[in-house]
C-alpha cells in the first residue's frame, strides 16, 4: 500500500479551524480545480477497497464488480460530475456509497453502452490484490451496506497501522512495531516487556516507554486518518462510533 | 481456514482480514483516545502506569468490576469521561455510567473531593436535572451512575434540525427552571454548554454533569497537566469572570453560559465581538434581544440574579406574542423564514419590468393600429395582423396578469414579517383558502371575456372604432383582474407591503 507524502505532513493540531481533506473538497470554490481533483482522487485511492468489496457483494460477479468500481471512479474523477451543489454535508464515507449506489442504478447503463475500453483511470486500482484480499474476509453472509462501512473501519485501521509502521521504520525501528503492536489493544504484562526488551536490547522500562508513544502516536494517526473524511473536528467521534458500530456482529 | 481467534479484551471475534492481526474493536476503541499533544516526546516523564488504565474500558471489563450491571453499549465520549448505557440486573432498570478519565486520578485527596461533590450532585433531584443513583469508586475506577436519557444532546440536536424560535422559547425556561433548583441548592454547574443539555423521547430537557467540572479543573490544576485540553471545558460558553478568574465565581456564571446558549439557538451563531441582536438573525421578537443581552453582561453584577428571573421575563414575552399574531396555520414559517431575496420571481423589480415590458407593448400595439388607420403599405393583411397582434397582447397580458395578481394575493395573504420568498408562496398555496375560489373565480372569466370581446370587436368594428377597441381590450383585462382583486382583498393598504426589504 502506498504511503503518500502528504499523508505525514497533514497530521493535524487541535486547531479548531484545521479544515479537513474532505472539508477542503466540498467548500471548494471551484470545484473542478485541480487541488479539488488530486484531493478527491487521493481520498479515492486510499477507500477504493470497500467500494470494489460492496460491488462484489451486490453482483456477486468478480468481473462486473471490476468494471462498476473502474467505471465510477472515472465517472466521478474525470467526468467531473462532482461539483453538485445538492451534495449532502456528511461525511466521505456515505457520500462514497451513495454515489456509487446512484452510479449503478443510472449511470453505469449509459457509460457501458458505450463500450470503453480500457479508460485509464486518475488512481490505480489494484483489482488482483483486492479480489484476494476480498476471498479472505469471513463468509457470512452480510448486508452489502454494512459490508461497506466494515470494510471502511479496516481499511481505514490498516492504513493507519501501515503508516506507524513506515514512521517505525523510518527511524530503523521497525522490530520495535513487530513486537509491541500488540500493546495497541491489549495491556502489556511485565513479562512481555521483559522479552521484548531483550529482543530488542533495550531495558524493560525503555520498552514501556515506546510502547506508550506508540500508542499515543497510534491514536494521533487514527484520528487524523478519521478527519480526512468528515466535514470537520467535531464530527470525528461520532465518525468513529459509526465505525465501532460497523464492527458489530 | 484458521480457527478464528478470540480478542482477550473485548472477547469479540478477531476475523481473518484483521489489520496485522489486531482486533479491530479495540483498535477503534483506543484510536478514540483523547487528543494527545504534537510531540509525544514530553509524555516520557509522565508514569508510565497510565497506560495500564487505558482510556477504554471493554465492556466484558466492565461488567467484572460492576456485576450488577449489564453493560450494554458506549453511548458517548466528553472531556470528563466515558458514558455507558447499561441496565441495572436487579432492578432491571437502564441506567448511564459515567467513567471518569483515569487523567484525572491522581492523588488520594482526589477521593474526599469526588465524594464531596458527587454528594451535592445527587442531593440534585428535579425534573430537568440528571439524577445521580449512585457514585463511587471501584478498581480504580471513579464512576456516576446516572438517570439514562433516551435522547440526544443538544448540540447533536441543533446540528439535526434548525431549531425555530418558539422551540427555543420553550428550552429555555426549562434550562433556568433547573438551574434555579440547583442553585438554590448551592450547586453551580460552571459548565453549562449545549454538549451538557440531554433532551428525551418527550422534548424534557435534562441537564448533566452538574459540578462535575469543578471537580475536573481542581483536578487538572492540582496535576499541572497541560494535557487534556477537553478537561478544561469549552470556554465559549465560559462567563468572563470564569475566565480570567479575577473574582470569585457565583451561580451568575452559570447565567451567561445559558445566555450564550440561548443565543446560539436562535441564531445558529455564538456572540463574540461585535455580535447583532438575535432579533436581527432570526425572526423573533426584539424584546428578546434585552433578555438575552442582559444575560451576557461582561459584569456579574449587570446581569440577571436570578435564573427565574429569566424564565418570568421570557414567559412574559411568550404570553404577549400568543395573543397579538393571528391564528395563522404557517405562523411556524414566520419562524423559520428563509432566503434571501434572490428569489427574482417574487421580487418587485420583476414586477416593474414585467409592467414596463406590458406596457411597451400595449403602446407598440395602439401606435400600430394608428399606423394602420394612416395606410402605411407594409400592412398587408388587416384581419391577418390584427389576430396576430391580438393573440400576442393577450398572451403578454394574461401572464402579466398572472404574475403581478399572483404576487399581489401573496403579499396579502403572507403573514406580516416574513419576508417573501419562493419557499413561502408555495407553502401558502397549500393551504385551502377560500379567497382562491374568488380568484380563480374571476381572473380567469375576466381574461377570457376581454378576449372574446376583443376578438369579436376587431373582426367586426370599423377602423376608427378599431383603435378604441384594442386599446380598450389591452386595458380591459387587466382592469377587470384588478376590480377582482380589490373586491375579494380590499386596496392593499402601503403597511401590507414590506418595508424592511431592501434588496428588492
Amino acid at each position: 500500500m502506498n504511503i503518500h507524502e502528504s499523508d505525514k505532513a497533514s497530521v493535524p493540531n487541535e486547531n479548531r479551524f484545521q479544515t479537513t481533506q474532505w472539508s477542503m473538497i466540498l467548500h471548494a470554490a471551484d470545484p473542478d480545480s485541480s487541488e479539488s481533483q488530486a484531493a478527491l482522487a487521493t481520498l479515492c485511492e486510499a477507500y477504493w477497497f470497500p467500494l470494489y468489496a460492496y460491488a462484489r457483494r451486490r453482483t456477486d460477479n468478480e468481473h462486473m464488480a471490476q468494471d462498476l468500481t473502474q467505471g465510477f471512479f472515472v465517472y466521478l474523477l474525470e467526468k467531473q460530475s462532482f461539483s453538485k451543489p445538492s451534495l449532502e454535508r456528511g461525511r466521505f464515507r456515505s457520500f462514497l456509497l451513495t454515489a456509487f449506489k446512484n452510479f449503478m442504478a443510472n449511470e453505469w447503463n449509459k457509460a457501458n453502452s458505450k463500450k470503453r475500453g480500457g479508460d485509464q483511470t486518475l488512481i490505480s486500482l489494484d483489482f488482483d490484490d483486492g479480489e484476494t484480499r476480498f476471498q479472505i474476509q469471513p463468509a457470512i453472509s452480510m448486508n452489502p451496506d454494512k459490508a461497506f462501512d466494515r470494510q471502511w473501519v479496516l481499511t481505514a485501521l490498516d492504513r493507519v497501522l501501515n503508516q506507524l509502521r513506515q514512521e517505525l521504520s523510518d527511524r530503523g525501528q521497525s522490530n520495535a512495531f513487530e513486537e509491541l503492536k500488540s500493546t495497541l489493544t491489549e495491556q502489556g504484562s511485565d513479562s512481555l516487556y521483559v522479552s521484548v526488551a531483550q529482543k530488542l536490547d533495550i531495558t524493560p522500562n525503555a520498552a514501556k516507554q515506546t510502547a506508550y508513544r506508540l500508542r499515543l502516536r497510534y491514536q494521533q494517526l487514527f484520528r487524523s486518518e478519521i478527519s480526512r473524511t468528515v466535514e470537520d473536528q467535531s464530527e470525528i467521534d461520532p465518525e468513529i462510533h459509526r465505525l465501532l458500530d460497523a464492527l458489530s456482529e | 481456514m484458521n480457527e478464528p481467534s478470540v480478542c482477550s479484551q473485548c472477547r469479540s471475534t478477531v476475523p481473518q482480514d484483521a489489520p496485522n492481526g489486531l482486533c479491530p474493536r479495540c483498535l477503534v476503541l483506543v484510536g478514540l483516545g483523547p487528543q494527545a499533544p504534537e510531540d509525544s516526546a514530553n509524555q516520557a516523564t509522565v508514569d508510565i502506569d497510565t497506560t495500564a488504565n487505558t482510556e477504554f474500558h471493554s465492556l466484558q471489563n466492565l461488567e467484572s468490576v460492576f456485576p450488577n450491571l449489564e453493560f450494554i453499549e458506549l453511548l458517548g465520549r466528553g472531556g470528563m469521561g466515558v458514558v455507558y448505557k447499561a441496565k441495572q440486573k436487579e432492578l432491571g432498570r437502564i441506567v448511564a455510567v459515567k467513567i471518569l478519565s483515569p487523567e484525572v486520578r491522581g492523588k488520594p485527596a482526589f477521593t474526599d473531593r469526588f465524594e464531596r461533590e458527587a454528594k451535592a450532585m445527587a442531593k440534585l433531584n428535579h425534573p430537568n436535572i440528571v439524577t445521580i443513583h449512585e457514585f463511587g469508586k471501584r478498581d480504580s475506577l471513579y464512576y456516576l451512575l446516572m438517570e439514562f436519557v433516551d435522547g440526544p444532546n443538544l448540540r447533536q440536536f441543533m446540528q439535526r434540525e434548525r431549531l425555530s424560535p418558539t422551540e427555543a422559547l420553550k428550552i429555555v425556561p426549562q434550562i433556568c427552571d433547573a438551574l434555579q433548583y440547583a442553585h438554590n441548592t448551592g450547586v453551580i454547574h460552571r459548565d453549562i454548554k449545549p454538549e451538557n443539555m440531554l433532551i428525551d423521547s418527550r422534548g424534557n430537557i435534562k441537564i448533566a454533569d452538574f459540578g462535575l467540572s469543578k471537580l475536573m479543573r481542581q483536578e487538572e490544576i492540582d496535576l499541572s497537566l497541560t494535557g487534556d485540553h477537553q478537561v478544561m471545558g469549552t470556554p465559549l460558553y465560559m462567563a468572563p469572570e470564569q475566565m480570567h478568574q479575577t473574582k470569585s465565581v457565583d451561580h451568575r456564571a452559570d447565567l451567561y453560559s445559558l445566555g450564550v446558549v440561548f443565543y446560539e439557538l436562535l441564531t445558529g451563531e455564538m456572540p463574540v465581538g461585535r455580535f447583532d441582536p438575535p432579533s436581527q438573525k432570526s425572526g423573533i421578537d426584539s424584546r428578546l434581544d434585552e433578555i438575552i443581552l442582559k444575560t451576557l453582561e461582561g459584569q456579574p453584577e449587570r446581569r440577571y440574579q436570578n435564573a427565574s428571573e429569566i424564565k418570568t421575563d421570557i414567559e412574559l414575552i411568550s404570553a404577549s406574542t400568543a395573543n397579538a399574531s393571528t391564528a395563522n396555520a404557517n405562523k411556524e414559517h414566520n419562524d423559520q423564514a428563509v432566503t434571501k431575496a434572490t428569489d427574482a420571481l417574487f421580487s418587485r423589480r420583476l414586477t416593474w419590468i414585467l409592467a414596463a415590458m406590458w406596457m411597451i407593448w400595449a403602446t407598440l400595439i395602439i401606435l400600430g393600429q394608428a399606423a394602420y388607420l394612416m395606410k402605411f403599405e407594409w400592412y398587408f393583411d388587416k384581419q391577418d395582423f390584427l389576430y396576430k397582434m391580438l393573440a400576442w397582447g393577450m398572451g403578454i397580458t394574461t401572464t402579466w396578469l398572472a404574475f403581478f395578481f399572483l404576487q399581489w394575493w401573496y403579499v396579502l395573504a403572507k403573514p406580516k414579517n416574513e419576508p417573501r420568498s419562493l419557499q413561502g408562496f408555495f407553502t401558502l398555496c397549500q393551504t385551502p383558502d377560500p379567497r382562491h375560489l374568488r380568484m380563480w373565480g374571476f381572473i380567469i372569466p375576466g381574461v377570457i371575456g376581454a378576449s372574446a370581446i376583443g376578438l369579436s370587436a376587431s373582426y367586426w368594428g370599423n377602423d376608427i372604432v378599431q383603435t378604441v377597441t384594442m386599446s380598450l381590450i389591452f386595458l380591459a383585462a387587466p382592469i377587470l383582474a384588478a376590480m377582482a382583486c380589490v373586491w375579494t382583498y380590499g386596496f392593499p393598504s402601503p403597511s401590507d407591503h414590506d418595508s424592511h426589504s431592501s434588496s428588492d
